[in-house]
């Protein structure tokens, strides 16, 4: 195969074995020299064979024809977010579809559709700022609302982190990507005005460094302002019991029986780990039921408990090289479309990391989000795969346009 | 453009780095001290077993004290919750649960439900900490059964049961919970712990030890099966195997409480011991204050511990000392009036109750003369007087091991003033505890022999084996066996025509001394007025004493004349030797059957007029001796009972009374009883009092009837009891 790059695909085989070794430890239970082993890690095997499969077939596809499917399967994908409204709820969400023994996450297929349409929308020539918001925002607010009408916090939170990503690579001016970020910054701030006050001079001072117009700047004033006043009143608006799970989704640790539960035990099971970890299968944390979620969400700390700090630096290292890989080709890509696609996709597995990471070693909320191409989870590797497929897909077919 | 991906790789980076520190600094440098943590979780906690505490056996193997363990139960509702997703609504189980619950203990049904329905819903709820090991056996398999999840049960407490309630209370004693070690603190092991009694003589035998499992609890605080873990099974208490007869006890305590009762007496105490071994075969000490059976559990034992003047009781001792030396002949004549004595320019006048002019030395015991007494013991002197009376055990413990045991008041020789020994010779200015005076007659009636009194037989391990025995010890010898001989038939003859007359029995032959003393009253000078201790020492029969039994009454009532020990002490001594000579297991009697030959049986006089029965008894040509209380009485009792046999030679008692003829109806027409519930020997009590043949088959509480409470019976009707 032409142009096919073997390092990216080779660094995802082996994240994909790291990741099935990780599940076998993480789904067994070992007691004294009795093993009990769930089978989650078979399935795993099974859908990364199904997924490679369609890994290949896609990079035979022509390109013409999945740029002709990205708005049907948009449009297929915001159906399907509907219907899984309509489907039985599991743990407190309705997030699966479920026909026979396959559950399939929608949420995730829109994750990939999004982007990719997002990036065909802004990478039409000659698009003012206004344009390229007024575009690109409604399509990828559309299932984000739904996405939280699951509700599932994470997944929306990735949509909009890639959005904005996207944005902010492409030509977009520096005002724009302010005017987003600034209302963020004073809800944040609005809980003390000193902050704030300093906060809206600093915002003031760069806009008039960048030579915008007067009457920008006043928007841009007013907005925030309404925001650092609108923010106390809708907080006091909310029942305690509201105020409380906002508060310890932020600050885990204020529920340690609760919502902080799993990030504490998680915690105490990686820093347990040590330098050289406790050997495979031989997580105490993970044996004795403390870690819950051990498969999926918290198989970080699995790999921190069994494998110590080192296993960790190797796990990193390897996504760090597997993300660097592609960063790298980045630059090839004369066709901003594609550069769009693969910069937001980046951003995607680079968020989900961060997160996913920074939950385990508790220094994040819990959010649900999983490791990419480790934890268990069908859905999710199938479009992670698919994901580095169009990766793959994109860079055989660069040197036509070059 | 280029930059800003700058920006966002930089940004990328930096995150990194920031998550790799953290990781270092909890994997490396472990500032959460998590390995601690971990190490806390994974190493096994101890899980105490509390072993059972020793049970207390009388000396026939019925069960006197046993221990029940409780536990406490909580009702995990969460779990509930779960459950209820799956099957049935959640106030239907709730229903159930307390229907099991509330069918299978004390609990109240609708107050479990309150209970259970009580906020936040989602917790574990607590119960009770009151069910037995038996209604949670039930319980459980019940949930078990119908699959409800949620029971939720912890150990709580041990509670001692007494199958016989306050029988033996006195001696048997009380335990307390305790926590060993930290207190509050969750390493604290609960513990039961003799407080009284033999519970606590005997605690480090009952005790048992503790046992310990290591256990490592998982997150759902399930524990899991890890083979390496240790255990240390608990060991059981041990047993204890008293010389303690039951009916004894029963017969003693039944007929204390009647005196008590009977003679308003501030206290009753009785000993009964088997001379040979100086085994204490029953022991009681009532008050006639009201007190729970937890109460005189935890109180004093009177029988060791309530010190009395013994009183004329003692006057067998300064007799014993004048036959050993041969000073009179038991039937020279000793001057009993009124004799003056003068010590110091002091005079004081020894009195008897009824004067006597001349007595033989027998008699002198036997009318219980202090005058006589007093001029015996004058020959004998102070030091061989004072060296016998400690020879017996008196003012100082009898190592019987039993707890709170006084040591009576006995001066030393040195501390006698002038009329001292006087005053000891019939029982005054010295104290004694009813077990003191018993063990004193155990030496008279078994030939000299001082025995350490005991009361625990065997010590048996949980598998019955014996891990100790008390075998009766000899402390020393005294006196010669003619000496005693000769001093029984004087105590003989206390029973046969002296103060105990009222005991005599034609068919047994008893001995002993009464005692009537005088009391003194704490901070007061002399002797008070109206208030008097009144004993009654015997022992019988004559020959080979079998029993001893001392029975003291505390202040009997004054007025009713009570406090004379031949009017409280020996009719309760009456009582008790013939209930005693009636147990199915005596064989007091088929002793006195083998020897003599012309056997015949009693005829039924009871109920009849004094004529009617005089004539039934001179049909058969039986020798009879009638005791009438009133005129125009009739028969209430006999000696022996009718049906019973015995010899010819002997003559049977016929007592007449009064009381019963006052209902004359109630000697035809009974009603019967509920026995359902009672002792076997309360029920043989309530039935012949209603004149109601029962015929008992098995032992202890009755648990069937075969003529139901309440219809008409006839005279002497037979009725089948079941007891288990």
């Amino acid at each position: 195969m032409r142009n096919f790059d073997w390092k990216i695909f080779i660094l995802l085989i082996c994240l994909l074995i790291f990741g099935v070794i990780s599940i076998y430890s993480a789904s067994s239970r070992k007691i004294g020299t009795d093993i009990q082993t769930q089978d989650y890690y078979l399935k795993q095997i099974c859908w990364i064979i199904i997924s490679i499969i369609l890994l290949f077939i896609l990079l035979r596809i022509p390109y013409a024809v999945i740029d002709l499917i990205i708005i049907p399967a948009y449009i297929i994908t915001i159906l399907l977010l509907i219907i899984v409204l309509f489907m039985p709820e599991i743990k407190g969400s309705q997030r699966w579809i479920i026909l026979g023994p396959i559950h399939f996450q929608p949420s995730e297929l829109a994750k990939l559709v999004t982007i990719m349409l997002v990036s065909k929308i802004i990478s039409k020539p000659h698009l003012t700022g206004w344009k390229i918001i007024s575009r690109s925002f409604p399509v990828v607010l559309l299932p984000t609302f739904l996405i939280l009408l699951e509700p599932d916090l994470g997944t929306a939170l990735i949509l909009i982190v890639s959005l904005f990503i996207i944005l902010a690579v492409s030509e977009l001016s520096g005002f724009y990507l302010i005017l987003i970020i600034s209302p963020i910054l004073s809800i944040i701030t609005s809980f003390s005005p000193i902050f704030f006050i300093i906060y809206i001079i600093l915002l003031i001072l760069i806009l008039y460094k960048i030579n915008l117009s007067k009457i920008v700047i006043g928007f841009t004033a007013v907005v925030n302002i309404f925001f650092f006043f609108i923010t106390p009143v809708f907080w006091n608006s909310l029942k305690e019991y509201q105020q409380n799970r906002i508060l310890s989704f932020i600050n885990p640790m204020r529920d340690p029986f609760g919502s902080g539960y799993q990030i504490i035990q998680a915690k105490i099971a990686i820093g347990s780990g040590g330098l050289l970890g406790k050997g495979f299968l031989a997580g105490t944390q993970k044996n004795l039921n403390f870690l819950p979620e051990h498969h999926t969400d918290f198989i970080f700390s699995v790999i921190g408990e069994e494998f110590g700090f080192l296993g960790c630096m190797f796990l990193l290292l390897l996504l760090f090289l597997f993300l660097y890989f592609i960063v790298r080709k980045i630059a090839l890509f004369k066709r901003k479309e594609y550069k769009y696609t693969v910069v937001g996709i980046l951003a995607y597995f680079a968020f989900q990391i961060f997160i996913n990471v920074g939950m385990n070693i508790g220094i994040m909320p819990t959010t649900g989000i999983p490791l990419p191409f480790i934890s268990y989870g069908g859905s999710n590797l199938f479009i992670n795969i698919l994901s580095v497929g169009i990766i793959l897909k994109y860079l055989t077919i660069r040197s036509i346009f070059k | 453009m280029k930059i800003r991906l700058l920006i966002f790789i930089t940004i990328n980076i930096l995150i990194v780095l920031v998550w790799i520190s953290y990781l270092f600094c909890i994997q490396i440098l472990d500032i959460h001290n998590f390995k601690e943590t971990i190490e806390l979780r994974q190493n096994p906690s101890k899980d105490i077993i509390i072993p059972d505490r020793g049970n207390i056996y009388d000396t026939n193997g019925k069960l006197l004290v046993s221990s029940i363990k409780y536990y406490q139960i909580d009702i995990d509702r969460n779990l509930i919750g779960k459950y209820c997703k799956k099957n049935r609504s959640k106030n239907k189980i709730y229903a159930r649960i307390a229907e099991i619950i509330s069918n299978n203990s004390d609990l109240n049904e609708k107050k479990i439900l309150k209970k259970l329905n009580k906020k936040p819903l989602n917790s574990c709820i607590f119960l009770s900490d009151n069910i037995s090991e038996a209604e949670l056996l039930k319980i459980s398999e019940k949930f078990h059964q119908e699959k409800i999840p949620g029971l939720v049960k912890t150990f709580s407490k041990i509670k001692r049961t007494y199958p016989y309630g306050k029988l033996g209370a006195n001696f048997l004693g009380a335990v307390k919970d305790m926590e060993e070690g930290n207190n509050n603190s969750r390493e604290s092991i609960y513990k039961v712990a003799g407080s009284c009694g033999l519970e606590v003589t005997f605690d480090d035998e009952l005790a048992g030890e503790i046992g310990w499992q290591e256990t490592i609890y998982d997150a759902n605080n399930k524990r899991i099966p890890l083979v390496f873990l240790k255990e240390k099974p608990a060991n059981c208490g041990n047993s204890l195997y008293l010389t303690i007869d039951n009916d004894l006890q029963e017969i003693l305590e039944g007929n204390l409480n009647n005196g008590l009762k009977e003679y308003k007496a501030k206290k009753a105490i009785g000993i009964v011991m088997e001379p040979a071994t100086g085994a204490i075969l029953a022991m009681s000490g009532l008050s006639s204050k009201h007190m729970s059976a937890a109460e005189i559990r935890a109180s004093a034992n009177m029988p060791v511990s309530f010190m009395f003047e013994p009183g004329s009781t003692l006057k067998p001792i300064t007799a014993l000392l004048a036959i050993e030396e041969n000073m009179y002949k038991p039937s020279d004549k000793i001057d009993c009036r009124n004799y003056h004595i003068i010590y110091k320019s002091e005079e004081r006048t020894i009195k008897d109750d009824h004067k006597y002019n001349f007595l033989s030395f027998k008699d002198i015991i036997a009318h219980s003369s202090n005058v006589g007494i007093s001029k015996i013991v004058e020959k004998i002197g102070s030091k061989a007087l004072y060296e016998r009376m400690i020879a017996f055990g008196f003012g100082h413990r009898t190592s019987s091991n039993i707890a709170g045991e006084s040591s009576g008041i006995f001066r030393k020789l040195k501390n006698w003033q002038g009329f001292s020994l006087h005053s000891i010779s019939f029982g005054q200015e010295i104290s004694t505890t009813t077990l003191q005076l018993a063990n004193a007659y155990c030496t008279i009636a078994n030939g000299g022999n001082v025995m350490q009194p005991y009361i625990v037989k065997e010590i048996k391990d949980e598998n019955n084996k014996i891990i100790k025995t008390f075998k009766p010890k000899k402390l020393r010898t005294i006196s010669d066996k003619r000496s005693l001989n000769t001093l029984k038939q004087f105590l003989k003859a206390v029973v046969d025509y002296g103060t105990a007359i009222g005991t005599k029995s034609d068919f047994l032959e008893i001995a002993g001394k009464t005692g009537t003393a005088e009391k003194t009253i704490y901070g007061s000078k002399g002797y008070a007025e109206e208030k008097y201790t009144s004993i009654f020492a015997g022992f019988f029969p004559v020959d080979e004493p079998e029993y001893v039994i001392v029975i003291v009454y505390d202040e009997p009532d004054y007025a009713s004349y009570s406090y004379y020990a031949s009017n409280s002490a020996v009719p309760t001594f009456r009582n008790i030797t013939t209930n005693i000579i009636h147990l199915p297991q005596s064989e007091i009697i088929c002793d006195l059957k083998e020897k003599k030959k012309d056997f015949i049986f009693a005829p039924n006089v009871i109920g009849m007029t004094r004529e009617k029965a005089i004539e039934v008894l001179k049909k058969k040509n039986i020798l009879f001796t009638i005791k009438e209380f009133h005129p125009n009485s009739i028969v209430v009792n006999q000696f022996p009972k009718p049906n019973t046999s015995f010899d010819k030679s002997e003559s049977v008692i016929v007592i007449l009374d009064k009381e019963k003829q006052e209902q004359p109806l109630r000697t035809f027409d009974y009603e019967m009883p509920k026995l359902v519930g009672q002792t076997l020997r309360k029920a043989i009590n309530t039935a012949s009092k209603k004149n109601i043949k029962l015929i008992a088959k098995g032992n202890g509480i009755i648990i069937s009837q075969s003529i139901p409470a309440g219809t008409k019976t006839k005279y002497g009707e037979k009725c089948i009891v079941k007891a288990n």
